[in-house]
């Protein structure tokens, strides 16, 4: 899977998880793609860009 | 006839003619002002509410690209209302655009290529407890980056009458957010409302029903 991380929205001390696809799709920068796991979800998840790994969100949800 | 106008060096030059014929203009050849025919701009849109390619016509010279994301969905149990999908938008000049773009449109981030992009509003938080609305989408890349209106406040779920007021979704440039739910009876079952075209946030549920954003759009405006 891959989870479009958009920096410019931020949530917690990273980054919104904006969506989450099979295969990922051209898009304008700074948005980008990074692999993920089966579980995570679009907006119930965050991207930490201190360690680059995708974290549960506690609020959403 | 004489008319007095600028030459583009800050002095005024005067052109002696007639009144010209209907539908001339003063025109330049680079060293002579004269009457000359005038023309109008061809303008051609495309637009696109799923998927599909751009190809870029031989006869265009700059394009104006419209990058509107999906509106976000409401929260369940009368939560917050979805955020509106965000807004880019930029002018290209066409002969520098290599070949066929991609354009990503309808649900979720919308994308005109690598070009520019609009990210959807986010999914409203569910109740049971009074939450607030999610946040708009952004725009990235284009000339110019609108963000999505915020979803509002759900009211959430109360143990004495039932189901309270979902949150509002938030606007886009194009479509409002949907009206989130008020059950009209106590305990009663109301969905949220969906969003308005075009990337509109949908309203929060009333217990466990919340609408659906609306789909984002690409426009293309061809100039030639």
């Amino acid at each position: 899977m891959k989870a479009l991380i958009s920096p410019e929205e931020k949530v917690n001390t990273g980054y919104r998880v904006a969506q989450v696809e099979e295969n990922s799709f051209e898009v304008a920068p700074p948005l980008f793609w990074v692999d993920c796991s089966n579980e995570v979800i679009q907006d119930q998840f965050w991207y930490d860009p201190t360690d680059e790994q995708i974290k549960p969100n506690p609020i959403a949800g | 006839m004489s008319i007095i106008i600028g030459e583009g060096s800050g002095n005024a030059i005067s052109v002696n003619s007639t009144v010209g014929t209907a539908g001339s203009v003063i025109t330049s050849d680079g060293t002579n002002s004269y009457w000359g025919d005038g023309f109008i701009l061809g303008v051609t849109q495309t637009t696109y509410t799923a998927p599909g390619t751009w190809t870029k016509p031989s006869t265009a010279t700059t394009i104006k690209v419209t990058v509107v994301g999906a509106g976000g969905s409401g929260g369940l149990f009368a939560g917050g209302g979805g955020g509106g999908g965000g807004t880019a938008i930029i002018y290209l000049q066409a002969p520098a655009i290599p070949g066929p773009v991609a354009v990503t449109a309808g649900q979720g981030t919308n994308s005109f290529g690598a070009f520019a992009s609009a990210t959807s509003g986010s999914t409203g938080p569910a109740g049971p407890n009074g939450v607030p609305g999610a946040a708009g989408g952004v725009g990235s890349s284009g000339d110019i980056n609108i963000g999505g209106g915020a979803g509002n406040y759900g009211e959430g779920v109360s143990p004495v009458f039932g189901a309270l007021s979902g949150g509002n979704g938030g606007s886009s440039t194009m479509g409002g957010g949907g009206k989130g739910s008020a059950p009209a009876a106590l305990f009663a079952v109301t969905p949220g409302n969906p969003g308005k075209n075009y990337g509109g946030g949908a309203g929060g549920g009333g217990n466990s029903t919340a609408g659906t954003g609306a789909p984002g759009i690409v426009i293309v405006e061809e100039y030639s």
